[in-house]
């Protein structure tokens, strides 16, 4: 899996767009300020609405109908992040498949996904009963804590990114040298 | 029946008008005169101490901490800009489903506390990195931008939206509003920028 | 020809019917001087809104096209 993942990132990185966007003068940098200042879009609003869900903030605001029309400016910052993580992915795609925070992240991305999905379905099962409540019930309580929980770690992990502590250039403990997919003999990074 | 609340203004329009085009000469002297390499010049010494404190030294010593800290100046800025973008987006008339003064007033607890947060971790990080970011120009930037940020935030903006918006012209509310978010992204356009310095 | 039943009594009614009037005057008076006071005082937030924000966004529409201007020159010095 490592082989497979390392191979494909080599094949990307020969690409000439990768090189143009890693090596350009300004392109990197404005794609990452996006990436981060798109944070205030996506993160902010989400945050506002897990708020809300845990009565920490708007309360009296209705928990359901903030989600339903928050819902839409989030989604656009998320396609947003989305799009300018790949490119910045693909502008240093080695390192980066290599880099254990990035793998992290990754993983975490995947179950706050998977966390989205189950709260919106019983926030939208279960709506009628609660929606002016100042808390919502334990079970979204739950989701909205992990949503918090996670993000902040996400948000962290990309932080770590730019750290060479697990860099595979660099001799590393072996449980990290798997985690990271470190190769035996590579010659790139 | 006028609901909009009275306030005790203790000064009078024209002593304020006076007080205020003062303050704006002064600005405008020191921003153009040699007042401001004087003053910066003699920021250095307290820059250099800054250095020399806990925060400094933690920041300086253990990477990894600096990075948590920035972490949370991170987060913290994007709940800043969410409750910043939801409060201001209400009053540009998104989300018009929403209950005007519930959004107004509860989006401005939330910025208070993110606000206290980022002004914490960003204090944290100058001190790991003073005298770089001292000579740095997009520092100063941010920092003006920063102040120009929080005195519209509770000084102009806030006695404005908390009165009763229907007596208020649409024109004004709208043009706070985007006020508001420029003065907010270009502090966090700012302070990304310092990272590429 | 009005009756005076008791002596002075009708002043002191009369009297106190004018002191009513007086404060009923009076307190109309304070409630449209603080209805004028506060709508003086929405119109100085206005106006202070309005230029604070105005100036605020024809400074950061200017910075802006200042900045993406020295960004275009440097490409084109950098790139040719």
């Amino acid at each position: 899996m490592n082989q497979l993942i390392f191979d494909i990132s080599v094949w990307l990185d020969d690409t000439a767009w990768s090189t143009a966007i890693h090596e350009s003068y300004y392109l990197y940098n404005w794609i990452e300020a996006t990436h981060v200042l798109t944070l205030m879009l996506s993160l902010g609003i989400l945050f506002l609405i897990d708020m809300r869900m845990l009565g920490w903030a708007l309360p009296n605001v209705s928990a359901t109908r903030l989600a339903e029309r928050l819902n839409t400016p989030m989604l656009v910052g998320f396609v947003v992040m989305f799009i300018t993580g790949i490119l910045l992915f693909y502008a240093v795609p080695v390192r980066s498949s290599q880099s254990l925070w990035f793998r992290i992240k990754m993983v975490l991305l995947v179950v706050c996904a998977v966390n989205a999905y189950l709260f919106h379905r019983r926030m939208t099962q279960s709506m009628s009963t609660w929606e002016n409540a100042p808390r919502a019930p334990s079970e979204l309580r739950k989701g909205a804590l992990i949503s918090l929980g996670f993000w902040t770690v996400i948000v962290l992990c990309g932080r770590f990114i730019a750290y060479d502590w697990y860099d595979c250039e660099y001799p590393q403990p072996d449980l990290v040298r798997a985690l990271a997919g470190c190769i035996d003999g590579q010659t790139r990074f | 029946m006028n609901s909009a609340t009275t306030r005790q203004t203790p000064i009078g329009p024209y002593p304020r008008a006076a007080i205020a085009t003062g303050l704006l000469a002064l600005l405008l002297a020191f921003s153009f005169s040699g007042m401001r390499s004087e003053v910066w010049t003699a920021l250095l010494p307290f820059f250099e101490w800054m250095e020399t404190t806990w925060f400094g030294y933690v920041g300086k010593t253990w990477g990894g901490a600096f990075a948590t800290i920035q972490a949370g100046h991170l987060v913290s800025l994007g709940v800043l800009g969410g409750a910043v973008l939801f409060s201001d987006g209400r009053l540009l008339g998104l989300y018009s489903s929403l209950p005007l003064r519930d959004v107004i007033d509860g989006s401005h607890q939330v910025f208070k506390w993110a606000l206290a947060v980022v002004v914490f971790t960003g204090v944290f990080m100058v001190c790991g990195v003073a005298v770089k970011v001292y000579y740095l120009p997009v520092f100063w930037y941010k920092m003006l931008t920063l102040s120009v940020g929080v005195l519209f935030a509770f000084y102009v903006r806030k006695p404005l939206v908390d009165r009763d918006l229907s007596d208020v012209s649409p024109l004004v509310i709208k043009l706070t509003a985007v006020a508001s978010i420029m003065v907010w992204f270009t502090v966090a356009a700012t302070g990304r920028w310092i990272g590429f310095s | 020809m009005v009756h005076r039943c008791c002596d002075g009594s009708l002043d002191r009614i009369q009297l106190i019917a004018l002191l009513r009037e007086y404060k009923l005057e009076n307190m109309m008076s304070d409630t449209k001087k603080s209805e004028g006071e506060s709508r003086r005082g929405l119109k100085d937030d206005e106006i202070a809104a309005m230029i604070v924000a105005g100036s605020i966004v024809v400074f950061f529409a200017v910075y802006w096209i200042f900045e993406i201007m020295s960004v275009r020159e440097l490409l084109e010095m950098a790139y040719g």
